[in-house]
């Protein structure tokens, strides 16, 4: 659509300069000026249904929709202006003569965007006083999705994601006028891999999460920005918390949920369902303390016990899920050690032309970068990362795991690692792109990141080699420009 | 007095129609340069009888020559308007009017397929005009090597499934394509951008069956038959409290009460005119003294209303205004699409109230908020279908205010009836 040539245009009474062809409505956002929209998404085609974002254009006799209105040279736009101002009130206040006012008891009140516009622009009172439409409130869709049809505005979201983003159009809008309603067609299910971003994409409390509903109101959610691990994709998410004892007395959960979060380059404003709902192992099951042979014991009997390997052969399984640093740090003990190091990480899995990629690690490219391969040995002792069938031909075994599994007893020593959301690093996804992930959580139980179980092993062989994390960090740029070249 | 139309009613099958001197207009025309007829169809002031009086000739001149894509026709026959039943005329009554104004539409564009988009009521009349197609093929007016020119033409029937809305060009391209009728966002137009992405013309039945006359007589002739900028006769399909409703032919500026009073003979009984809605159920309704009003484009809309599809609905002092209200609102809710917020919740909102009103449950300011609501979804939409529901409640509204209010404060229907 862009032919990349820049134009100028006005709007509101401010210069701002695009590519030609770019969406007014984008145009302006990118300008700092906001146009309210609800049918509108940047990742979706755009369908000037809502009405919402009507502006303006000089020459235009009716006002024109922003998000169906390419930018022209010279186009002189308006989208504050008394009659805007009066159209969006009407605009929110048709939706609302349908819409249900169970604000108290919808999940999306807190992120509703028809409750924050009627706060900006309309606050209203209600004169629709006719009997309400009623249609079918939990529709089924299949994986996590429940569709209310009268908290829905009609904006078409979901139908045009499915239709135009995973290509499956399981969705159509059924029936006309009012009694419209967004409905599987028949026979269909919504079963593809991306399901749960038609959650996100809803701007109502339409469709909501099986997995998330009634759980947790949402302002109580701390959000921390952090990077899926369930792929080589590295797709940019946010973790949501809720660690505070009045507001979370009555669960063990700490992560709520997991939301995309927007990056152009990588996963556009999407994420898989395993990586959205893949989230529980942080909470559940976890290895809480040191343990010898299967019996819990304690973080100083763990130096004694990692003294026995003194001089013995060992091999170090480092492990695709360790962050950039720890892989640097625990490669250099291991070189300074003279133990064999090599990396494991999670078979190849499914793909598909959206984000998935084979590789089911966040941090392959960055053993590899570091010369690790994948590769096992006849050595006496292994120290094993994350997966514990690495650990099989040897025959003293120290593990550093996050989640309990079957046969711990078998194990000599197993330390409790902190996951991915209860520490900071970074991963190299398979583009190359370096990304930090940021600590949503403390570690539960005892258990400690890896980088700090390094130190805890270097202090039992006596060797000064502190756990800095920066500096490792650093060690690793060098290391990531030598391998692409610049 | 001239008429374009109606003297070919009854020449249903193709020997009579010939016999009568047509499809002259079209053998004529095959022979004719393409800008050649677009100039004359531009001189003869035709201007589209859908209901949005767009000048045919101009739309024709929209349509790219240079584009490597096919060009198709859609000739709209979803008369869905209440109180329009003129297309079903033509193509009941002289179906090959139809088509050979086809052949001279496709042949001036360009264009060598042709869909006639029929509203799905029109069961019958599908099969006439299949029937009609059929023996055109027969006798080479179809297909290939038209009259033995290297023009073709190939003419199919769509049946409609019943919406309203499948009336309005975008969504009856939507429709022809398999999908849900509902009106695409404008620009592009279908000029450019219709059918399968190609360039589309989409006409009216009436429009096309004036054609055949305007090749045959000239351009100057058809716009010497009305007045102004709106030439030609005009198909009037008179309905309601009128002694003989029906179907009139009248050249354009005819009174809209010489139609009423010498042609539909009058208000039936001894009752008196209350209000006559001109042009369709979506133009404003014109009060008794308003009918001496000429029936062309510019005049009606001079006097606010539209001469529309010309679909004349009559009422006399029996009719209530709270239930013609509820009647039209209740139509635009139901065939609204649902597109567009404004226009999905609007109308609905618009016939509960009258609804409300005529069960005798209507509140103080409901007069008031109808024509709030109304005005808020005008101009707002992506098809004019919003507008068309809010013009006749504003026209109500602001007309038979008094008699409203007193349907609200009485709780019951102020109007004596038989």
């Amino acid at each position: 659509m862009s032919s990349g040539k820049r134009v100028k245009i006005i709007i509101d009474g401010r210069e701002v300069e695009t590519v030609a062809g770019t969406l007014l409505i984008k145009a302006a956002e990118d300008a700092g000026i906001y146009i309210p929209r609800l049918c509108y998404h940047e990742g979706l085609r755009p369908d000037g249904n809502c009405r919402m974002c009507l502006v303006e254009v000089e020459g235009m006799r009716k006002p024109v929709p922003a998000c169906m209105t390419p930018v022209k040279e010279g186009m002189v736009v308006k989208t504050d202006t008394p009659a805007l101002r009066e159209h969006r009130k009407k605009v929110l206040e048709f939706i609302l003569t349908t819409h249900p006012m169970d604000c108290p008891i919808c999940d999306q009140a807190g992120e509703c965007v028809l409750q924050d516009y009627y706060f900006t622009y309309s606050l209203e009172d209600r004169r629709y006083k006719e009997e309400r439409e009623r249609k079918p409130k939990r529709v089924y869709w299949g994986k996590n999705l429940v569709y209310d049809a009268e908290r829905c505005i009609l904006c078409r979201r979901c139908v045009r994601f499915l239709d135009h983003v995973t290509k499956t159009g399981e969705l159509g809008v059924f029936e006309r006028g009012v009694h419209s309603y967004i409905g599987l067609f028949d026979g269909r299910k919504i079963e593809n891999n991306y399901s749960g971003n038609l959650v996100d994409l809803c701007p109502v409390g339409a469709i909501t999460d099986l997995d998330f509903r009634f759980k947790m109101r949402v302002w109580f959610l701390e959000r921390t920005p952090s990077v899926c691990p369930f792929c080589a994709r590295g797709c940019n998410i946010e973790i949501h918390t809720n660690t505070n004892p009045l507001t979370n007395r009555f669960s063990r959960q700490r992560v709520f949920r997991i939301k995309p979060r927007k990056n152009l380059q990588i996963n556009r404003w999407w994420i898989c369902d395993e990586g959205r709902y893949s989230y529980r192992f942080i909470d559940e099951n976890r290895i809480l303390r040191p343990m010898i042979k299967g019996r819990e014991t304690t973080w100083e009997a763990v130096s004694k016990k990692l003294r026995e390997i003194i001089g013995r052969d060992v091999r170090v399984y480092l492990s695709a899920w360790m962050s950039n640093e720890e892989l640097v740090y625990w490669k250099r003990l291991a070189d300074f050690l003279k133990w064999k190091a090599s990396f494991v990480r999670k078979p190849d899995g499914d793909e598909d032309a959206l984000l998935r990629v084979k590789d089911k690690n966040p941090n392959t490219l960055t053993c590899k970068i570091l010369g690790l391969e994948e590769e096992g040995g006849q050595e006496e002792v292994a120290v094993v990362f994350h997966f514990p069938w690495a650990g099989e031909k040897h025959s003293f075994k120290i593990g550093i795991f996050t989640n309990s599994f079957e046969g711990m007893e078998e194990w000599d020593l197993i330390l409790p690692a902190a996951t991915f959301a209860e520490k900071e690093g970074h991963w190299t996804n398979f583009q190359g792109l370096i990304q930090k992930f940021h600590q949503a959580l403390q570690p539960l139980g005892e258990s400690r990141e890896e980088g700090e179980i390094g130190e805890v092993f270097a202090s039992a062989f006596g060797i000064h080699m502190p756990w800095e994390r920066e500096a490792m960090e650093r060690e690793f740029e060098k290391e990531h420009r030598k391998w692409s070249g610049k | 007095m001239t008429l374009v139309i109606t003297p070919w009613f009854g020449k249903v099958k193709i020997e009579d129609y010939i016999g009568a001197g047509g499809y002259q207009g079209a053998r004529k025309a095959l022979f004719m340069a393409p800008d050649e007829i677009i100039e004359e169809v531009k001189r003869s002031n035709l201007r589209g009888r859908g209901g949005a009086g767009f000048p045919t000739g101009i739309k024709w001149s929209f349509v790219p020559k240079d584009s490597p894509k096919e060009k198709y026709l859609c000739i709209n026959a979803d008369e869905g308007e209440p109180g329009t039943f003129k297309d079903k005329y033509i193509m009941r009554e002289a179906p090959h009017l139809l088509i050979e104004g086809a052949i001279i539409a496709s042949w001036a564009v360009g264009i060598n397929t042709a869909y006639i988009y029929i509203r799905g009521e029109y069961g019958k009349v599908a099969l006439i005009l299949e029937k009609a197609i059929e023996e055109a093929y027969a006798k080479g007016f179809l297909g290939k090597n038209i009259f033995g020119t290297d023009f073709s033409l190939d003419i199919f029937v769509h049946r409609g499934a019943g919406a309203y809305i499948c009336g309005e060009e975008t969504a009856l391209i939507e429709s022809l394509e398999g999908k849900r009728g509902q009106p695409r966002i404008r620009p592009p137009f279908p000029a450019t951008y219709g059918l399968y992405g190609c360039p589309t013309v989409v006409n009216n039945v009436e429009t096309l069956a004036n054609l055949p006359a305007i090749i045959k007589n000239g351009g100057e002739w058809f716009a010497s038959l009305g007045v102004g900028k709106s030439g030609g006769t005009k198909l009037f399909a008179v309905s309601g409290h009128v002694k003989r409703p029906g179907l009139y032919e009248l050249p354009m500026g005819t009174s809209l009460k010489t139609l009423i009073y010498d042609y539909a003979g009058g208000i039936r009984g001894n009752h008196r005119l209350k209000g006559v809605i001109p042009g369709g159920s979506s133009s404003p309704i014109l009060k008794p003294e308003e009918i001496e009003v000429p029936l062309d484009y510019e005049s009606l809309a001079q006097a606010g209303s539209m001469l529309g599809s010309g679909a004349v609905i009559v009422l006399d002092e029996t009719a209530c205004m709270a239930k013609v209200l509820q009647v039209i609102t209740r139509f635009y809710a139901h065939e609204s699409c649902g597109q567009c917020t404004p226009c999905r919740q609007g109308t609905a909102w618009m016939a509960r109230i009258a609804e409300r009103i005529v069960r005798g449950m209507g509140r103080e300011g409901d007069v008031d908020l109808l024509m709030d609501i109304a005005r808020s979804m005008m101009g707002k939409t992506i098809c004019p279908l919003a507008d068309a529901a809010a013009m006749p409640v504003i026209a109500i509204c602001e007309k038979y205010r008094e008699e409203l209010e007193e349907h609200i404060r009485e709780r019951k229907c102020p109007v004596e009836r038989e």
